[in-house]
């Protein structure tokens, strides 16, 4: 590894800069990462913060099955973070595509979207429907320890 | 003081008796009003202007041979839910559509072309609404051949 390489890696783990992209989830695991950002679990504190545009985003916060529509956009918002860019499949929807796997507007699930753009991204899993925000920072602090 | 639920009703059934409906009321804060097509637009005014119910929500639905769309109209003074409901065949799957009279149901009417494939005549921007860009035209998820897979 590179020293630069090294540098963006330690900055990445030092403090990620997350963006969060709903790709049609139904807005529950949306509502539990408001509550992550908001004061009761603040993981600000962490130095997690919320970037507003992916271009910023050392994270992407994946919600909800990819459908048809989604798909490109998230395989193109992926293409414009720079890297390395960890992807966090939040839910049962974002991690297999939940109990919408047979819908007729799934188009994913969003492993296979990112995989397709980029086959050695880094990407982690959270599922739950809706996963408890603890579990969220600690499957985050998990996969920011083994990077 | 509060309005009375069966002076209410009685006042709906009297200012729909013009048209020719189907009248039934399987609950007491229900009522379902079925209506031959010429005349939705009209009785849709009926019950949004005169009778002053508010637009909650419309649904679509393939019953088989036939489509369905149910207008579901409030009025929540009293807790009255009436229905407008019309039925038309699948190979013609045109209604009126209300939302010249009742704005709100223009979002809904294209949701449900979308999705059920019902064509709402005289729609003022009858565009796709939820289905992705590059769904195929003339095929609605919601139908049951969709779902049949046929
Ligand atoms: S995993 Fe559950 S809560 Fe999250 S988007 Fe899917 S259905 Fe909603």
């Amino acid at each position: 590894m590179s020293v630069v390489e090294r540098m963006k890696l330690w900055g990445l783990k030092k403090s990620p800069w997350v963006y969060h992209l709903n790709t049609g989830a139904c807005n529950n695991c949306d509502i539990e990462i408001l509550e992550l950002l908001t004061p009761r679990f603040d993981v600000e504190r962490l130095g997690v913060l919320l970037a507003p545009s992916p271009r910023h985003a050392d994270a992407l916060l994946v919600t909800g099955i990819c459908t048809k529509q989604a798909r490109p956009r998230l395989q193109e918002i992926y293409r414009q973070t720079p890297k390395p860019c960890l992807v966090v499949c939040i839910g049962a929807c974002a991690c297999t595509g939940g109990i919408f796997h047979d819908g007729w507007h799934f188009d994913g699930p969003v492993d296979e979207a990112i995989r397709e753009v980029d086959p050695d991204a880094m990407i982690i899993y959270i599922p739950g429907c809706p996963p408890k925000p603890e579990a969220m920072i600690a499957t985050i602090a998990k996969a920011l320890g083994d990077l | 003081m509060g309005e009375d639920l069966e002076a209410v009703v009685q006042q709906l059934k009297e200012l729909v008796a013009d048209l020719s409906v189907d009248w039934t009321r399987p609950h007491p804060n229900r009522v379902y009003i079925s209506v031959e097509k010429q005349n939705v637009r009209e009785l849709g005014r009926i019950i949004f202007e005169d009778f002053g119910a508010r637009f909650a929500t419309a649904t679509g639905s393939d019953v088989g041979e036939e489509l369905e769309v149910i207008y579901h109209f409030a009025y929540d003074a009293v807790g009255l839910v009436a229905n407008m409901r019309v039925r038309t065949p699948k190979g013609d799957p045109v209604v009126p559509s209300v939302t010249p009279v009742v704005p709100a149901a223009e979002w809904i009417e294209r949701e449900m072309n979308d999705l059920v494939g019902i064509v709402f005549e005289g729609h003022p921007d009858p565009r796709r609404l939820i289905l992705a860009d590059n769904w195929p035209e003339g095929v609605y998820p919601l139908r049951r051949e969709h779902r049949d897979g046929a």
